[in-house]
């Protein structure tokens, strides 16, 4: 009789071990497994690295509402994709395909994680979490004088294209800093990818080490920075539409993405998601009155 | 002293109680100007302390916005703006987190438990906000004046908030303002909160006097306190010159550091220093130990009012009773009195008229006489008559009262007292004044001639024979008769004249009456005038002696002096004894007056003596007072009473002239005085009829050349003769001899010549007071022409020479026999 029990646990955990194509990961899943696994990666103030940061603390709230533990798992932009879905997620164009076996190391990306056409391919987003665009910075040193703004988005992201030239761009690609999501990608721009790392932090330091004239900064990021290098660098002009920034989860996970949806409207609603914003992103209203109603 | 202590205690003890209230009452005073000194200093340093918590409030707004000013985010907005980024790509950023950071500070400055500030902001230099806590739509805050130079607080009293601002600098360019705003009503946390009773009020106030508007539970000052108090000194607590329903009050200004405020604090005297302190209190407590004090000196006064009230009305209780027995017994007493006067009255007059009249004769008395008397002499005088007084003594009357008894007697007086006194005239008066002696006034006389028949009839009825009890007795009388007014006496005298004569007529015969000789009386009176007078003297020692010095004119020596009496007169000045001596030769106070002398003589010499002066003093002695034959013991006791005067140094004088009874006598006493060591000189000699008798029989060392010789024997030879024969008559007995009355050199010269050494006179000296003596004796120097003749040889005759004067001299000089009187 026990000879029977150590065979079918063993044949049970080996079943269990099995990558599969599509595991039990919805939100009865993760309540049944009693806890939820934050894909999260070191970016500006979503994911400090000290165990706080926006999107830490949403997903946790989250993870309350769900009554699971919440588990951080760190990851990077290029293994956030398959550390979700137990694949990579290849790029072609605005297509995508599915390719490798990786093990599934978490069940919501939340870390100021873009909304972009072709991850939509592969994963479900959450309504947005925060907004976001993408800036040209420069060393305050360049030349480059900082364009005054106009009442068209269009005109100042052409004006602001127009001041790269020909001095090199430090992009990351992959990441909301692909110079192929703005149209910057085969211009003759000397694009100048940043691969040391995945943390989108690094970019302005390497900007002020000299990797490029110029860099592309979220505005999260930048307003981070904008503190942190104060009068070291300085923003030139917009390179982006609006963005916005959302959890994603699997495809295979509806029930959860909508749980979360829920979960932040119900945020939003009680004023938690503002004082979120307020700790972690205080001057973000400004640039996002659409995205940031006011406050009574 | 009992009563005293029983009704003075409480004021003692009031007084020591008011004392010592006095002295807690000065301590108070004192303690209470300390405590108001140090309430005061602690009302200032308690406004002092809420003042710098203002100020200190303040200044912590004008620090945080100047942090504000200073912070990251406002300076990396600068920064950024600097590098020309725009609002909307990058600086809107920095300014919401301006914004931010300015909200959490508001959140984080708090005072008990309310944010102060209610709104920050940033304005650029022209003032134009660029973050603001406070939502769109906000009216801009004014950027303060002088903003750019340095942090500001200010009050803005309209809209009672506290605007505080500091400068934003980048690179040195002024570049905008933080702003804060906050409530003032914080301040008035740190002042006191205003007393509901109106006691306490505290406010912030501008130089101008307005005020702060009051905050919650702060009730502003009144605005004419207000107004009063806009210049009042720093720091120092003064009277507001207001009152309020508690009582005066006072206030401090503190001014407020840092900032164009002052905090006044104003409240009540009763508030700052309590009512214990209060100078009315104390002024109220110090009139209270003299006003205990008044009031217990009006109690102890009461007290003994009250006490002597009660001893008064107890005491005229007692005296009415009092007064009510005596009444009663004065009632008595009066009755009794009324009943003893009347007997008093009848004895009165019985006792008068034994007062004034014989018991035996009814005839008045010597009382009643005397009045009638006087009343008599000054009817004379009024009249210019005269009157006679008469004094009958019956003759015989001793006889009968011894014969037949005191009763017989009596009625034989009455009866010839009837019989006189109805013999007399009407006016007349005769009084019974003794035994057997009457008195008759006869008045209104022409003269003596009047009174003689009135004396016959008084002569005859008294010799009538007069039957008293089967017996027929004889008596007379003597009457002695003075008239007034030629015997000028006063009635006294008059009767002691008319006794004088009636003692006359008795004596020539009785049953006769005589007049008073006028004439004779004085001489008498005159001697017993005299007598009294040097009783008198002597008893007042206005007796003095002095002394004239005796000399040896041949030696020069000072052998002695003589003691001359002098009476130191009090109305005729110094009298010599020639003045007063003859009046009491044969008067026994001469003796008296001579152991005076003699006593005063001893005690001179005694005091010479004393002085180192050894001097013989003679004094003259007279002949009654030597033949006293106690004379020897007196002398004996005068030496005694001067035991350190020699008897040596004392010699008595006799006058030669006087007159001595009894020579044995004399004699005997001059040896008893010899014996004793006492000499004796005779005085005058020559002058007298028994010279040679004395010089034979009286014991005498030395004879004293009267002055009568001795004056002349310059010019009669008949003196000169004299004079020589007393010297050779003194030598030839072996006496001394001294020549009296020595008036210049010459005589000196010629004494000398004739023999005699000796001398005492006005040439040498006149007779001085016994003080002056000793100083003349040591000065007196003899004149150098006596010295000259010292040497020469004396004239001396033989033994058979000097018989010859003696015998010579006897013959001339012993008085002649008194022939015998006739059978």
């Amino acid at each position: 009789m026990a000879f029977r029990k150590r065979i079918l646990c063993l044949a049970a955990a080996l079943l269990l071990s099995l990558p599969g194509p599509a595991q039990a990961d919805d939100l009865d899943d993760v309540r049944s497994r009693g806890e939820l696994r934050h894909l999260g990666i070191l970016y500006a103030n979503f994911v400090t690295g000290t165990g706080d940061g926006f999107d830490v603390e949403l997903v946790q709230g989250f993870a309350k509402h769900l009554g699971v533990k919440y588990t951080l798992v760190l990851t990077d932009f290029y293994a956030v994709m398959h550390d979700l879905l137990g694949k990579e997620v290849v790029r072609h164009g605005n297509e995508v395909t599915m390719e490798g076996e990786y093990p599934v190391r978490g069940d919501i990306i939340a870390t100021g994680f873009t909304v972009l056409p072709w991850r939509e391919k592969a994963i479900l987003y959450s309504k947005p979490t925060f907004p976001s665009t993408v800036w040209l910075v420069a060393r305050a040193d360049s030349p480059q004088t900082p364009i005054k703004g106009s009442a068209s988005l269009a005109q100042d992201i052409a004006e602001t294209k127009a001041m790269i030239g020909k001095k090199s761009l430090l992009v990351m690609e992959r990441t909301c800093l692909d110079p192929a999501n703005y149209g910057l990608k085969d211009k003759g721009i000397d694009l100048r990818a940043y691969t040391k790392n995945t943390n989108l932090n690094e970019m302005v330091p390497a900007l002020l080490k000299g990797d490029a004239d110029l860099t592309l900064l979220d505005v999260p990021d930048a307003m981070l920075d904008l503190q942190k290098w104060a009068g070291k660098i300085k923003v030139l002009g917009p390179i982006s539409e609006d963005q916005a920034l959302a959890a994603a989860f699997r495809k295979s996970g509806p029930q959860l993405r909508d749980a979360f949806d829920e979960y932040l409207r119900k945020i939003k609603a009680d004023g938690t998601y503002d004082a979120l914003v307020s700790k972690y992103y205080p001057g973000i209203r400004t640039y996002f009155p659409d995205f940031f109603p006011k406050r009574s | 002293m009992e009563t005293r202590i029983k009704y003075g205690w409480p004021l003692v003890g009031i007084i020591v109680f008011s004392i010592y209230a006095a002295g807690l009452l000065w301590i108070g005073f004192h303690s209470e100007a300390q405590l108001r000194a140090e309430a005061d200093a602690r009302l200032v340093a308690d406004s002092t302390r809420r003042a710098a918590a203002v100020g200190d409030f303040i200044l912590e707004r004008r620090n945080n916005v100047a942090d504000l000013a200073e912070s990251r985010e406002v300076a990396n907005y600068l920064i950024n703006k600097a590098l020309g980024m725009s609002l909307r790509y990058g600086l809107s950023a920095n300014l919401e987190t301006i914004a931010e950071l300015f909200r959490r500070k508001m959140a984080q400055i708090t005072v008990r438990g309310e944010m102060i500030y209610n709104r920050v902001t940033l304005v650029d230099p022209y003032g134009d906000p660029l973050a603001d806590t406070v939502q769109d739509g906000a009216e801009p805050i004014p950027t303060p004046v002088g903003a750019a130079a340095g942090p500001t607080a200010t009050i803005d009293l309209d809209r009672r908030q506290l605007v505080a601002s500091a400068p934003v600098f980048h690179k040195g360019v002024f570049s905008g303002s933080v702003i804060a705003v906050a409530d003032a009503t914080p301040l008035s946390h740190y002042l006191l909160s205003s007393d509901q009773t109106g006691r306490y009020f505290e406010s912030l106030m501008t130089r101008s006097g307005r005020q702060l508007p009051a905050g919650p539970g702060q009730t502003p000052l009144p605005e004419a306190v207000a107004a009063a108090l806009t210049d009042a000194p720093a720091n120092t607590v003064i009277g507001v010159g207001a009152t309020s329903d508690y009582g005066p009050l006072l206030a401090v200004r503190t001014p407020i550091p840092g900032a164009e405020l002052s905090l006044m604090t104003v409240l009540t005297e009763s508030a700052a220093y309590g009512h214990i302190t209060s100078r009315l209190f104390l002024y109220a407590a110090s009139a209270f130990p003299p006003i205990i004090l008044v009031a217990a000196f009006m109690f102890w006064r009461l007290r003994r009012r009250n006490a002597k009230l009660k001893a008064d009305f107890a005491e005229s209780d007692r005296r009415r009773y009092e007064l009510q027995d005596r009444n009663l017994i004065l009632s008595q007493e009066i009755a009794r009195r009324q009943e003893v006067e009347g007997e008093l009255r009848e004895k009165s007059r019985q006792l008068e008229h034994i007062a004034h009249f014989d018991a035996l004769t009814g005839l008045p008395n010597r009382v009643l006489l005397a009045d009638r008397l006087q009343q008599a002499i000054a009817q004379t005088q009024r009249r210019g008559r005269s009157l006679a007084v008469a004094y009958l003594d019956l003759d015989g009357f001793k006889a009968v009262n011894d014969q037949y008894g005191h009763d017989t007697g009596d009625e034989l007086l009455l009866s010839v007292a009837k019989r006189m006194n109805a013999s007399l005239r009407e006016g007349d008066t005769l009084a019974r004044v003794g035994g057997d002696e009457f008195v008759a006034v006869l008045v209104d006389l022409e003269g003596l001639q009047d009174c003689e028949p009135v004396l016959a009839r008084l002569l005859d009825v008294a010799a009538a024979p007069t039957p008293v009890r089967q017996q027929l007795l004889l008596v007379s009388t003597s009457i002695g008769v003075t008239l007034y007014p030629q015997d000028g006496a006063d009635a006294d005298l008059l009767l002691r004249h008319a006794d004088q004569a009636m003692y006359q007529a008795k004596q020539k015969g009785k049953n006769r009456w005589h007049l008073f000789d006028v004439a004779q009386d004085a001489a008498v009176r005159t001697e017993r005038e005299s007598v009294e007078g040097i009783r008198h003297a002597l008893d007042r020692r206005e007796f003095v002696l002095y002394y004239q010095p005796k000399v040896n004119m041949k030696t020069g020596a000072v052998i002695g002096a003589e003691a001359l009496i002098r009476w130191q007169h009090p109305e005729r000045g110094l009298l010599p004894p020639a003045a007063f001596l003859p009046t009491i030769e044969d008067h026994a106070i001469s003796g008296e007056l001579g152991d005076w002398v003699i006593d005063a003589a001893l005690a001179q010499l005694a005091e010479w003596r004393a002085a180192g002066l050894d001097l013989t003093v003679s004094v003259n002695v007279g002949a009654r007072q030597l033949q006293r034959r106690d004379f020897v013991a007196q002398l004996c006791d005068l030496l005694t009473a001067h035991p350190t005067v020699e008897p040596r140094y004392l010699e008595l004088e006799i006058l030669e002239t006087s007159a001595l009874r009894d020579m044995a006598l004399v004699s005997a006493i001059m040896r008893g005085c010899r014996a004793i060591g006492v000499r004796f000189a005779l005085d005058d000699f020559g002058t007298g009829y028994s010279s040679l008798t004395y010089l034979k029989r009286l014991p005498a060392e030395l004879l004293k050349i009267d002055r009568s010789f001795v004056r002349d024997i310059l010019e009669d030879p008949e003196d000169l003769a004299i004079v020589e024969g007393v010297i050779r008559l003194a030598k030839a007995f072996g006496r001394g001899v001294i020549a009296e009355g020595v008036e210049t050199i010459a005589h000196g010269e010629r004494l000398l010549q004739l023999g005699c050494e000796l001398a005492q006179g006005y040439g040498i000296a006149r007779p001085m007071p016994g003080s002056e003596l000793p100083g003349w004796v040591a000065t007196w120097r003899p004149p150098a022409l006596w010295s000259s003749l010292a040497d020469r040889p004396p004239h001396r005759a033989d033994r058979r020479e000097n018989i010859r004067v003696i015998r010579d001299a006897e013959c001339s000089l012993d008085p002649p026999e008194e022939e015998p009187a006739p059978a």
